[in-house]
């Protein structure tokens, strides 16, 4: 999968806000979602990996979690199979 | 039956709008068609009928719709209002807020929120007590300087339009009766989500307006829920002069 061309995204201190300027819709991420987001590319195992060494999470907790998100990505357009 | 009939007349607003409208509403466009013709090529094409439909004006954001052939204060009024919002959402080097603006003695001091939540009572509330006018319901913030330019009011005409002053402070109202007065600082997500919510432009100003409204929520904005018009001049007044 891959992130949804022309979307803009910024850092801010608690997370991301992420912006597509083809629907006009704008999105917040918490630091977890934004982690997830910004190696949304690298795949699931990758993101768990760092999720688990990050934030301390139990690598099954961490999977479920980002799967979830995942869809939850691509069900709002942000991210699209390659 | 559609009463959506064909254009008669093109006119151009400014450089770079140009409108469309049905022959019902040629009069009403007498004044602008002398006041704004331009012969430069126009980049916006905005449209006005009347179109059979349940609401007395209706706007898709690039056209409008009258339901019935409009009295003529009505229709320059809202046609003014729309044109503004329009207008607003095509400027790219200033973010437009949703917002009403106060020069104070600490600079512009915007009060953001949506429709019912006091933008025009409390700013004319203020004014009356001496702060300078800036806008009403959609403030420009210069993306390069962060002034906030003065813009046309809609409900009411201020005795003096402040000039352009440099951002301040902005405050999210919420009006809520019945309930306490409350002042909350919102960082970070929390005030972006307001920022996101209550602006006009983001999708014309792009990566800049997206860094702004970033930088804006780190700094952090104000949360007012107030149950009064003077509860809530007092808590702004109370911001302005700390």
């Amino acid at each position: 999968m891959r992130k949804k061309q022309g979307l803009l995204a910024q850092r801010i201190t608690d997370g991301l806000i992420i912006y597509d300027p083809d629907k006009d819709e704008a999105y917040t991420l918490n630091e977890t979602g934004a982690t997830i987001w910004e190696n949304a590319d690298l795949g699931e195992d990758e993101i768990v990996r760092l999720l688990t060494e990050r934030y301390g999470i139990e690598e099954d907790e961490a999977r479920e979690d980002t799967r979830a998100f995942l869809q939850e990505l691509r069900e709002k357009g942000l991210l699209e199979d390659e | 039956m559609s009463r959506n009939s064909g254009h008669l007349i093109t006119l151009h607003f400014g450089k770079r709008v140009l409108w469309d409208y049905s022959p019902e509403l040629s009069h009403l466009f007498r004044g602008f068609i002398t006041r704004f013709r331009d012969d430069g090529p126009p980049d916006l094409f905005l449209s006005v009928g009347i179109r059979e439909q349940e609401g007395f004006f209706e706007t898709d954001g690039n056209s409008c719709f009258f339901r019935e052939t409009p009295a003529e204060l009505d229709f320059i009024s809202l046609l003014s209002y729309w044109t503004r919002n329009l207008l607003a959402r095509h400027a790219r080097d200033a973010l437009v807020l949703h917002a009403s603006a106060l020069r104070t003695r600490r600079g512009a001091l915007l009060m953001v929120g949506p429709g019912g939540s006091g933008k025009t009572t409390l700013v004319k509330a203020l004014c009356s007590e001496g702060y300078g006018f800036l806008a009403e319901d959609g403030a420009p913030v210069n993306l390069c300087d962060e002034t906030v330019s003065p813009a046309m009011p809609m409900s009411f005409l201020p005795d003096e339009i402040s000039g352009p002053t440099r951002l301040f402070r902005v405050i999210s109202l919420t009006y809520a009766p019945g309930l306490r007065i409350s002042l909350t600082e919102l960082m970070g997500r929390e005030a972006a989500l307001v920022l996101l919510r209550e602006n006009f432009n983001l999708r014309a100003t792009g990566s800049r307006g997206l860094e702004f409204i970033a930088k804006l929520s780190e700094r952090g904005i104000v949360s007012l829920v107030y149950p009064s018009k003077e509860e809530a001049t007092e808590a702004i007044r109370k911001i302005a002069e700390k």
